[in-house]
């Protein structure tokens, strides 16, 4: 039988990448920079009065800051009972109106940049000594390093050598401010000091001594730490001077640096504390997040993703990456305990972006990415050469013990090609010498070549953001559209997700505001792909099999039965062609899934006297994705399916089927997600004393969350009438069936149809009092309680209570504290716990309910048995940190240090079956955390032309297991366990390796220091060692900048160190394996240079303990710990502003162009294998992946590949 | 000011106290905590729907079944899990691996536990009517009590060969659903009979037949709690409890089925006479409560020969030539029906492909038999030939003469050979031989020992009374619960 290939698909993405990776180097390395813009600094900007009002300054500074890019810089004090400033409508220039309104206040101010920076007036000095020095006037000009003058830089002259704190500014005589052209005038006295300071720079200090009249001062850059970081813990916002916890703040610009649709994957090394971990090369949703070290067994791990004050449900996936304003990592008790039972993973605050007042600001940006198809030669399978090799020693020897069975007719499972070979050969149909011939073609045919042709691609992904926001005092709005269209490196696999996000905040009345918000995200997706390398894995294609003969035919890929079977049915009507190909499956293949999220969000806040609010928000969110597979007749899934379920009726005398064989087999699956919250919250901010500042806020909450899905099958489903014979349900084919051989099996073919819920509530009481004293002593008391539906009916179990108490110091607001290169210090302690919940926790044992035909009984299985002492996880943290920002701010930086106890964890207590069961969930487990996080921006080198800027994060985490409960203390199950008691987590426990024995045999070290061989089984967990952790103890990551000019050029390096992994190796239980087997053990004398076991003889492999004991002594042994260390370079990137002027004339503000290089390589790789440690490839069908468990989940392979992306942002 | 205030906290105290504990209290979907009787009979149910009486490793300790030297080779290729087999053929110290469990032990504990949960949920709650707490009552004493009459003839020695009353010669005895605080030890064999006739005594007159659906055979029925109690005095060597307990089953239900007749029409029908063995499809009349065991290697019956398909069914249920030699091979339809002949060899047919496990049914001929031992050994000869008798009658053809039909015995002792050959020619492949022969060494001393080619090559034998007649306790359970004791091996 002969397919034609119809769908001839030419590698021209490869050639195409290979151009662009080529022009971007180019582009890279002969970039001119010689683009030049001119500073704009427009005070000119305009703000719009939209009716006749009577305001404070504070209130008018708001509008500023609302309508225009400016942020303020001021001492609160300055606008202490200030007078109240009459508005007319109209439009206002913006000096114009902080002119006339700081007057009243006899205040002045300078823009900086977009800073303003308010500043008393000073006509006098308060020092009669001084006053009655002669006074003349001085002019100078005043120049950064780089030559460029500095505008609006302040200019004082006082009577002491320092001005570095508000509480100097008593000693202030007058002040003045620098031109345009950076020039000043001002009147001194002899033995005053001159003072010039300017925001970015370190202040100029001289004293005046003799009479020279013009000064030529050139200040020196600093970078500039605004005091006022707000943080936002999702309940409350707060400045983070009066913080006593630890945060972690993203801002938008470092979010925005990386060109990803997904913001999971943004996160990679933005914060302290929070590792990621990739399960795939495809990154998006197989990253999994750990903050601080893992801190439960079976609870969930995954830190709580909260947006605009409200938990996320839907995922990242439903969240516009461009959206995003700030995120904040709340790590300690004192940042996240607010957040209860939900914060022991600490919590992910995002904050989305808001209108601001003025006319419509657009923004467009389109971005590509162009991936490149992954390698399978990362996959370190062993050569056909060795496949055949092998393949056919298994069959010659006996091993593969099915052998015999095909052969005399007892089995119809099928035959690799190699197989066939040999199969032939002995039913008589080829001589020997044509088994040898067509053996030597397979060894010599590699099929890697076609796979990576027809089943993956280079791929190009494309996105494409619109955002429009503005708005009046009254209204403002914020709205995005997002369109991402995404091909996987997997043909087959495509998806396309719109969200649109759309923010209203309207002033009702002047002390009622009310924001309303709408997020929708749509996803459609089609996956085809058969789950990528999975048939490579799994052996369905070795690799000596070809997709495509030489003619261009696609091949007929042995599976699931016997070749010579499966022609002879085909010739019977009733059965359906039983060919298999990838390469037509994936044509045939009609697999998508629909999933839409949306999100309504509203606040109603009451300003009821100034001092207090109260807020009622509330948040409701419905999720439903729709999976579709529908396999057609044209799919071998679906023929293979129905000629399998095809018997010989003995009553009738014909062939007949359990499943129709017209029309395909359609699976529908949907699930639905409901969620709301309500919440009502009192907040309390008051100054007493101008030195006593209370904060506090009340309070309650109720969540509901519901979760529906079901799945239908239907058989016989025509797709265009409609039509199908059945709606599959449960007991269908449940009992075994007779299948096409006569045999009467159970049918695996179908997931029973099922309908499933779940319905969670949650009720909250949160409060939270701030004491500041001065600024400088800040205490801060956290409590929640959290009472849940989960844990059965136990309503003492229900309630829990979490707290924590922080406090803080800003030791550079202290008078007595004078260094002058530190210009902020602050030191912060807390104390708390947080919880976790497991949802399927009970107190009460469950059962589910079902139904059986076997005996017409409907009847209650155990499900989970209860355990009445069950409780909460808890997590005690205690953290220390300092924040500091030294050298006029150009370094900044923090050190935290902290202890996460986690106590009474849940773990599965192994329990004699004796018992009725054989586990239950106890609160047993004990983790202990300890870390130190250092996050440092350093900025040597800040002209306006040149900057260079860096930013170091760089955590040490060690967790270790204190208490978990092992199924049971052998050897084995030590090895193979995930967490190992006294260890630290993820401890690599490996047999002790003895090297080969003379013929070749593995050998390990026993419990008594004696070699043993796979002949006696290790049980003594005692004999195994430990070689370090697959878990990082170091991690963090290093970015660094230039811009010249308009144009930036960064480098983003992260590195794990200090783990280990499991090399992969043979396994001789597999057909396929491991590249390794080239070096194996083939004559005496090997053992001297190889620890690859020989071949097994026949006796060997059918001896099972023999043989498992012969397969594991080597594969999880210590000489196969590898050092997993490595320094990788994330990603390369360019961005390229277009010139003011240029701008100008095309009526733009502002034209971003930014290039992007992903997955570039290893700086420093600490292991020779050529392996990446975060996907470590498998042999043989078993992943050796994450500790050398055997069963685990993911299927890590090829490295993540090169990835090159361009994007362009215009805003006008 | 003031006012605002306190409208403020009246708004917060009302949004606040609106019950919270009402607002958590919410049904959980999904799942279900059985609270009324009718609920508890669905748990129950669920041990009908498994029916797990599993004692696979019966099917090779007793002298009705081998696997040919001849056919090793073939069942290594055949079943995946053939060295438990292995293990069992040879005798071995260890069934099991020290990482897994023996499902003899953990299903038969499990329907303890199911059992036990019920008993334990029907003194908290006060539901339903005084007839149905006491049926749902009854059926959980007797799968509790089934399941301990399987662990103690498994994992122990016949009483009769020690002495019962020694400790930790029996089997952990667990009369609480999940206590944490249980005592695992192993009560003495002793505790557990007591348990075991208590249960079914206290079971009988609970139960009420006329509540359950008509026709299913699966109930722990009134003739169920008798049935097994006469299996259990019978073991225990009090043979007029026995006799009386078996009338009482028999009272109930006695209805056999005539393989002459029956036998043939089931195989118009099914092309295939193990149908009689398919209580979910056929529910033959004889079975008083259906149990199955685990997965037995009776099938593999696909077959691909020389590029044609051939039905060719390949079982390794052969027959020993000691068991061939006591049948009557003309007329005993157990015989010529249930066997087929390979190639110099015997195989038994029974079982049912659709569900290879060998059912350990309790049936009206194995109460039948059961009395019919116990009148032997009460020295009511007539009374043990009646039974014999009129279960050879429904047995045999109709053409076969009576006088090979009938059997007579002139003594006591000759009456109880033709009973102990009659159990192993009618309830053959049900597992109950193995438990037989441990009795009658213990009790008759009829020094019966098993020899195995096992798939070594060597000659193993399993001598009458040795330690391994109580077979090994899985090592993994004494790992998890070490005072669980072993059995010598």
């Amino acid at each position: 039988m002969k397919l034609k290939l119809y769908n001839v698909l030419m590698p021209k993405r490869q050639r195409l990448f290979q151009l662009i990776m080529r022009t971007f180097i180019f582009l890279f390395c002969t970039t001119v920079f010689a683009l030049s813009s001119n500073g704009v600094n427009s005070q000119n900007d305009t703000i719009l009065i939209n009716r006749d009002q009577s305001v404070s300054i504070e209130k008018i500074f708001d509008y500023i800051k609302e309508q225009t890019d400016y942020s303020f810089v001021y001492n609160e004090k300055y606008l202490v009972n200030t007078p109240i400033v009459e508005l007319k409508k109209g439009v206002y220039k913006v000096s114009e109106i902080l002119n006339e309104s700081l007057k009243l206040i006899n205040c002045t101010y300078t823009f900086d940049n977009n800073v303003i920076v308010v500043k008393p007036k000073k006509n006098g000095s308060t020092n009669p000594e001084v006053l009655q020095q002669e006074k003349f006037l001085i002019k100078g000009v005043i120049k950064d390093e780089a030559g460029f003058p500095v505008p609006g830089a302040n200019v004082m002259v006082t009577s002491i050598d320092k001005y570095q704190k508000e509480t100097d500014k008593d000693y202030i005589i007058r002040g003045t401010s620098t031109d345009f052209e950076g020039n000043f005038e001002i009147a001194v006295s002899l033995g005053h000091f001159l003072i010039v300071s300017s925001i970015g720079f370190e202040t100029f200090k001289e004293k005046i001594t003799t009479k020279k009249d013009f000064y030529s001062i050139v200040l020196k850059e600093s970078v500039m730490q605004l005091e006022a970081v707000v943080i936002s813990t999702g309940y409350q916002k707060t400045n983070k001077k009066l913080a006593t916890g630890s945060y972690s703040t993203i801002e938008k610009a470092d979010l925005q640096r990386q060109v990803t649709t997904n913001l999971v994957d943004r996160l990679e090394g933005l914060s302290t504390g929070l590792l990621t971990t990739v399960s795939n090369g495809n990154g998006g949703d197989n990253i999994s997040l750990t903050l601080r070290g893992l801190s439960t067994f079976n609870a969930n791990d995954q830190p709580l993703i909260v947006v605009d004050g409200f938990p996320m449900q839907g995922g990242f996936n439903t969240l516009n990456p461009d959206d995003v304003e700030t995120m904040t990592i709340l790590k300690d008790a004192a940042a996240a305990s607010i957040w209860g039972t939900q914060s022991a993973n600490g919590v992910i605050v995002i904050t989305t972006k808001k209108g601001k007042i003025g006319k419509p600001t657009v923004e467009f940006s389109v971005y590509s990415t162009i991936k490149q198809s992954p390698h399978l030669n990362d996959l370190q399978i062993a050569t056909s050469q060795e496949l055949v090799d092998w393949e056919s020693y298994r069959i010659t020897s006996g091993i593969y013990t099915n052998y015999p069975n095909i052969l005399n007719g007892t089995s119809s499972s099928y035959l690799t090609a190699v197989g066939q070979v040999w199969y032939d050969n002995d039913q008589g149909t080829i001589t020997d010498g044509e088994r040898e011939a067509r053996l030597a073609v397979l060894r010599n045919t590699d099929n890697y070549s076609q796979i990576e042709k027809y089943l993956m691609r280079t791929s190009i992904s494309n996105q494409y953001n619109f955002s429009v926001s503005g708005g009046s005092t009254t209204n403002k709005y914020y709205a995005s559209f997002v369109l991402n269209d995404d091909e996987s490196v997997y043909r087959g696999d495509d998806s396309q997700r719109v969200n649109i996000n759309f923010k209203d905040d309207i002033q009702l009345h002047k002390k009622l505001d009310l924001s309303i918000g709408a997020n929708t995200t749509f996803n459609k997706a089609s996956y085809n792909s058969e789950g990528g390398l999975d048939l490579v894995y799994d052996g369905i294609i070795p690799r000596y099999q070809l997709l495509v003969d030489e003619d261009g035919n696609l091949t007929d890929v042995p599976r699931d039965y016997l070749a010579s079977l499966k022609r002879f049915y085909e010739t019977n009507p009733e059965f359906l062609d039983w060919s298999y190909n990838p390469i037509s499956e994936l044509a045939a293949r009609d697999n998508t899934l629909k999933s839409m999220n949306l999100r309504f969000q509203a606040a109603l806040k009451w300003d009821i006297t100034n001092f207090l609010k109260l807020t009622a928000s509330g948040i409701y969110e419905r999720g439903s994705t729709d999976r579709r597979v529908f396999s057609s007749t044209e799919t071998y899934e679906a023929r293979n399916e129905i000629n399998r379920l095809t018997y010989y009726d003995d009553d009738e005398g014909e062939w007949a089927h359990h499943i129709p064989n017209t029309g395909g087999i359609l699976q529908l699956k949907t699930s639905d997600l409901e969620f709301y919250t309500l919440r009502s919250q009192l907040e309390f901010d008051k100054d007493i004393a101008s030195v006593h500042n209370i904060k506090s806020m009340l309070g309650v909450e109720a969540q509901d969350k519901r979760i529906k899905g079901a799945l239908n099958e239907y058989v016989g489903y025509n797709e265009s009438s409609l039509i199908f014979d059945k709606l599959f349900s449960y007991g269908d084919l449940s009992s075994p069936v007779e299948y096409f051989d006569g045999v009467i099996r159970s049918a695996n073919f179908s997931n029973p149809a099922y309908i499933s819920s779940t319905h969670i509530r949650n009720i909250s009481f949160f409060g939270n009092l701030s004491y500041a004293y001065n600024n400088k002593y800040i205490i801060t008391l956290t409590a929640k309680t959290d009472q849940s539906s989960l844990f059965g009916s136990s309503a003492r179990l229900r309630l829990n209570k979490l707290w924590s108490v922080g406090g803080s110091w800003n030791i550079d607001e202290e008078a007595f504290f004078n260094v002058p290169f530190i210009n902020t210090l602050k030191l912060r302690g807390s104390y708390g716990v947080n919880g976790n919940i497991k949802e399927n926790g009970t107190t009460e044992s469950v059962f589910t309910a079902g139904y059986t035909t076997l005996a017409n009984l409907p009847y209650y299985n155990l499900s989970v048995v209860g355990n009445p002492e069950l409780t909460l996880e808890d997590t005690y943290t205690g953290n220390l940190g300092i924040d500091f920002s030294l050298s006029n701010y150009r370094i900044n930086g923090s050190i935290d240090v902290y202890e996460r106890h986690s106590k009474n964890l849940l773990t599965q207590r192994q329990i004699t079956s004796t018992q009725g069961y054989s586990s239950q969930l106890v609160n047993n487990g004990e983790i202990i955390n300890r870390g130190i996080e250092l996050s440092l921006n350093f900025i040597p080198v800040q002209t306006p032309d040149f900057t260079w800027n860096n930013r170091l994060n760089f955590t040490y985490n060690k967790g270790k297991v204190l208490n978990y409960e092992l199924d049971d203390e052998l050897a084995y199950t030590r090895i193979t366990s995930p967490y190992v008691q006294g260890e630290e987590i993820g401890a690599l426990i490996s047999y002790k390796w003895a090297g080969l024995s003379a013929d070749g045999s593995p050998q390990i070290y026993d419990e008594t220091g004696a070699i043993i061989d796979a002949n006696t089984t290790l049980t003594d967990a005692n004999a195994t060692t430990v070689r370090g952790s697959r878990t990082p103890k170091y991690f963090g990551s290093f970015d660094t900048s230039i811009t010249y000019k308009d144009l930036t050029l960064g480098v983003f390096l992260t590195t794990k160190l200090g783990h280990k992994f499991r090399k992969p190796t043979v396994n001789y239980s597999n057909t396929v394996v491991h590249q390794d087997i080239q070096n194996r053990w083939q004559e005496t004398g090997d053992e001297v240079f190889t620890d690859i076991p020989r071949y097994p003889t026949v006796n060997e492999a059918t001896n099972t303990e023999f043989f498992t004991n012969y397969n594991r002594y080597y594969r999880l042994s210590d000489a196969l710990i590898v050092d997993a260390s490595y320094i990788r370079i994330k990603d390369l990137y360019l961005k390229y502003k277009l010139n003011k002027n240029v701008l100008d004339k095309m009526s733009l503000n502002s034209v971003e162009f930014i290039a992007q290089l992903r997955n570039i390589g290893f700086l420093w790789l600490a292991n020779d294998y050529d392996i990446d440690p975060d996907t470590i490839p498998f042999s043989g069908g078993v992943l050796v992946g994450a500790g050398g468990d055997e069963t685990a989940v993911s299927r890590p392979g090829y490295k993540p590949t090169p990835q090159i992306s361009f994007g362009v942002n215009v805003k006008f | 000011m003031k006012t605002k205030l306190k409208y403020i906290l009246i708004l917060l105290i009302t949004a606040t106290t609106f019950s919270c504990d009402d607002y958590v209290d919410i049904e959980a979907e999904g799942f279900v905590i059985p609270y009324t009787v009718d609920e508890l009979q669905q748990v129950l149910n669920e041990e009908y729907v498994q029916a797990n009486s599993t004692y696979a490793a019966t099917f090779f300790t007793n002298d009705d079944f081998i696997i040919p030297v001849s056919k090793q080779t073939d069942f290594r290729g055949a079943f995946v899990y053939h060295f438990y087999w292995e293990n069992i053929y040879g005798f071995e110290d260890h069934f099991y691996s020290i990482e897994e469990t023996d499902g003899a032990w953990s299903y038969n504990y499990e329907a303890i536990g199911i059992a036990n949960y019920v008993l334990d949920k029907l003194e908290l709650i006060d539901d339903g009517s005084e007839d149905n707490r006491n049926n749902v009552k009854g059926e959980a004493l007797v799968i509790r009590a089934s399941a301990y009459y399987n662990l103690i003839n498994l994992y122990s020695k016949h009483p009769a060969a020690i002495d019962p009353e020694t400790p930790e010669s029996g089997v952990p005895l667990l009369t609480e659903f999940a206590n944490p605080d249980a005592d695992l030890t192993r009560a003495s064999i002793q505790e557990v009979y007591d348990l075991i006739i208590s249960d079914l005594t206290t079971a009988a007159p609970l139960i009420n037949d006329s509540a359950k659906p008509g026709g299913e055979k699966t109930f722990a029925s009134m003739a169920a709690a008798y049935g097994l109690l006469s299996r259990a005095y019978l073991q225990i060597g009090e043979y007029q409890l026995a006799l009386n307990a078996a009338n009482s089953a028999l009272a109930l239900q006695s209805d056999l089925l005539t393989y002459s007749t029956d036998l043939v029409e089931l195989n118009n029908t099914l092309g295939d006479p193990t149908g009689l063995l398919r209580p979910q499809y056929y529910n033959p009349k004889e079975i008083i409560m259906h149990r199955r065991g685990n997965s037995t290697p009776f099938y593999v019956r696909s077959a691909f020969i020389g590029g044609v398909f051939q039905t060719v069914i390949k079982k390794f249920s052969y027959l020993s030539d000691d068991l061939v030699s006591i049948f009557d091979q003309t007329y005993d339809m157990r015989y010529t029906k249930l066997t087929e002949s390979e190639t110099g060899l015997r195989r038994w047919k029974g079982g049912d492909s659709a569900y290879p496990y060998n059912l350990t049914d309790l049936t009206v001929p194995e109460v039948m038999l059961n009395r019919a031992e116990a009148n032997a050994r009460l020295n009511n000869v007539s009374e043990a030939l009646i039974d014999i008798n009129t279960l050879r009658e429904h047995r045999f053809t109709a053409t076969a003469p009576t006088s090979v039909v009938n059997l007579t015995a002139s003594s006591p002792e000759e009456a109880l050979t033709i009973v102990k050959d009659e159990r192993r020619r009618e309830l053959l492949g049900r597992g109950i031989r193995s438990f037989d022969i441990k009795r009658y060494n213990a009790v008759d001393g009829d020094n019966i020992s098993i020899i195995h080619t096992n798939f070594q090559g060597e000659e193993v034998t399993l001598e009458a009374n040795s330690n391994k007649w109580a077979m090994p306790i899985p090592r993994k359970e004494i790992f998890l619960a070490p005072e669980i004791s072993q059995n010598p091996r």
